[in-house]
């Protein structure tokens, strides 16, 4: 994605939320959609009619074959809307690629405004037995469903094979979950905001070897939403533009002559992620250096990921990332903040659009809005992203105009 | 035990034909010698149709695991090893560890094949600790 001053460069005008997230009951997956999507163009100083671009994601409560469509139906958006599509297949990553997508969208002239937006009623719709079974029933029907694998089983076979090479410890996996709930606790809209210890986070329930209950993310309800305008329009908008500095996305491990996968056993190394790829492109893009970043939002669907993340996009060496957080190093006022909003584990993970939280809240902290929880001066953020079967890993670099 | 019961398709019928009758077999591309897994008609590496269906010696390495203890389905039992395994002729599987205490499953263990009856048509490969 090339960078320079044109005006149609892509910004991000708008974020937005349902009213509230966690517990959200008596709302439908596409009433959850639309609060969020009211609230970014509130937020933008725009409306619906201002809205060129839709891309929504899919809903496990809501199917709709032509997803977008409906939200578009549901929330008025006229009919002189020039793209309206559902980014599904990035599963997790879907947010990152709304951005990605977006952008290009922007820069090519075939949108002025999207409107990414993304909700589900995860926990009051299925609640969380039925979650867990719909996300299981999600792998190759042939080869991997019939041994069971549960979510949190496939993210833990990723940690126990960390936990053998590089030595990570339960503690330090603990300590990842204690980091997001020290954030959570300074957050009002966080679904879990009671601080826990190291040691609570091992001694709660076993769920699939080496994680407990704690090391795991919420099921929760909520949606999120993003504007992305051009730097023109922008200008005419009472809003500070966080621009989108770089944005690219690797598959598997983005290396040549590895075949591609889909599914979780297919996967040549479940250590070595794409995002060291895509986080070098999209900081090259950026023209950032590590030590430029201030915020890292990262998907922590599970307690090995952000640890994974911080390695691959080389904040700290292979093997280095459970220390990190172990130390306190990732916590609002250490080194490099990691989710200050409370992430996946603590503040919401409505399913598909858990990872879209990452945007408001980075946006947020980069205008210097998120009060007790502001990452002092943060100018420039990456968001890493996740989804698939280890296998779509987004980078995308924010910052404030410079 | 199963979540779900693997249906078989055009491409792996004869796999799980094989595995009813107690043995592993897998898809190995005659043009360019790379073994496929999963099973399909066209090899992944060189696009050849021309496969031939060579036995497995049944050993494998354990290259990950978790002792589940919340299973995503009733059908499931209450604790299951979920294992990836690598066979040494090197394809990597997703299986159980079965016929040994949860606790002893390390990383590197060896171990070997048996196949679990789960229906008139389906018998699904698993593997316990290889024999010294």
């Amino acid at each position: 994605m090339p960078r320079g001053d044109s005006g149609r460069d892509p910004v991000i005008i708008g974020v937005g939320e349902s009213l509230a997230v966690g517990l959200v009951p008596g709302k439908s997956s596409l009433m959850l959609h639309a609060e969020a999507a009211l609230a970014a163009l509130g937020d933008a100083g725009l409306h619906k009619e201002d809205v060129d671009g839709v891309f929504t994601n899919e809903s496990y409560l809501d199917y709709h074959v032509r997803h977008s469509m409906a939200f578009a139906e549901y929330f008025g958006i006229p009919s002189t809307v020039r793209m309206v599509t559902s980014i599904p297949l990035g599963s997790g990553a879907s947010s990152g690629l709304f951005v990605h997508y977006a952008a290009n969208a922007i820069r090519s002239g075939q949108c002025d405004t999207v409107l990414a937006v993304s909700a589900d009623n995860f926990l009051s719709g299925l609640a969380r037995s039925g979650a867990v079974k719909a996300l299981a029933d999600n792998r190759d029907k042939e080869f991997e469903a019939p041994y069971g694998p549960a979510l949190p089983a496939c993210f833990a076979l990723v940690a126990q094979r960390h936990m053998y090479e590089y030595g990570t410890t339960p503690e330090q996996l603990a300590s990842v979950a204690v980091t997001m709930r020290r954030h959570a606790s300074m957050n009002p809209r966080a679904h879990q905001r009671d601080p826990i210890t190291v040691a609570d986070v091992l001694a709660s329930r076993p769920i699939a070897s080496p994680f407990t209950l704690l090391m795991c993310s919420l099921v929760s309800d909520g949606g999120a939403a993003v504007v992305v305008t051009t730097r023109e329009r922008a200008r005419d908008l009472d809003r500070p533009a966080i621009e989108i500095l770089g944005a690219d996305i690797a598959y598997g491990t983005g290396e040549e002559k590895v075949p591609l996968h889909s599914s979780l056993s297919q996967a040549r190394d479940l250590l070595r992620i794409g995002t060291r790829v895509s986080a070098a492109q999209a900081m090259a893009q950026a023209d950032v250096t590590h030590a430029d970043i201030d915020v890292l939002m990262a998907y922590d669907c599970f307690a090995i990921m952000p640890i994974l993340y911080l390695e691959a996009a080389g904040f700290v060496g292979v093997g280095e990332g459970g220390a990190f957080f172990a130390e306190g190093r990732a916590e609002v006022g250490g080194d490099l903040p990691v989710n200050p909003h409370g992430g996946m584990m603590s503040y919401a993970h409505p399913g598909n659009p858990g990872g879209l939280f990452m945007f408001p809240e980075l946006v947020r902290q980069l205008r210097g809005e998120s009060g007790p929880r502001q990452v002092a001066g943060a100018e420039v953020g990456m968001v890493t992203g996740y989804g698939g079967q280890m296998a779509f890993w987004p980078v995308t670099v924010l910052g404030r105009s410079r | 035990m199963s979540v779900t019961e693997p249906v078989p398709t055009a491409d792996s019928a004869v796999f799980w034909e094989r595995c009813q009758a107690g043995e592993l077999r897998l898809p190995r591309c005659r043009e360019c010698g790379e073994l496929n897994w999963f099973p399909r008609a066209m090899c992944r590496y060189c696009s050849g149709t021309d496969m031939e269906w060579v036995p497995m010696s049944g050993q494998a390495t354990v290259y990950s695991f978790s002792v589940v203890d919340r299973p995503p389905s009733a059908d499931l039992p209450g604790r299951y090893v979920l294992a990836l395994v690598d066979l040494d002729e090197g394809v990597r599987m997703m299986t159980h560890v079965v016929d040994c205490d949860p606790a002893d499953v390390r990383i590197g263990m060896r171990v070997s094949v048996r196949f679990q009856r789960i229906s008139d048509a389906i018998s699904l490969p698993v593997f316990r600790p290889a024999i010294h």
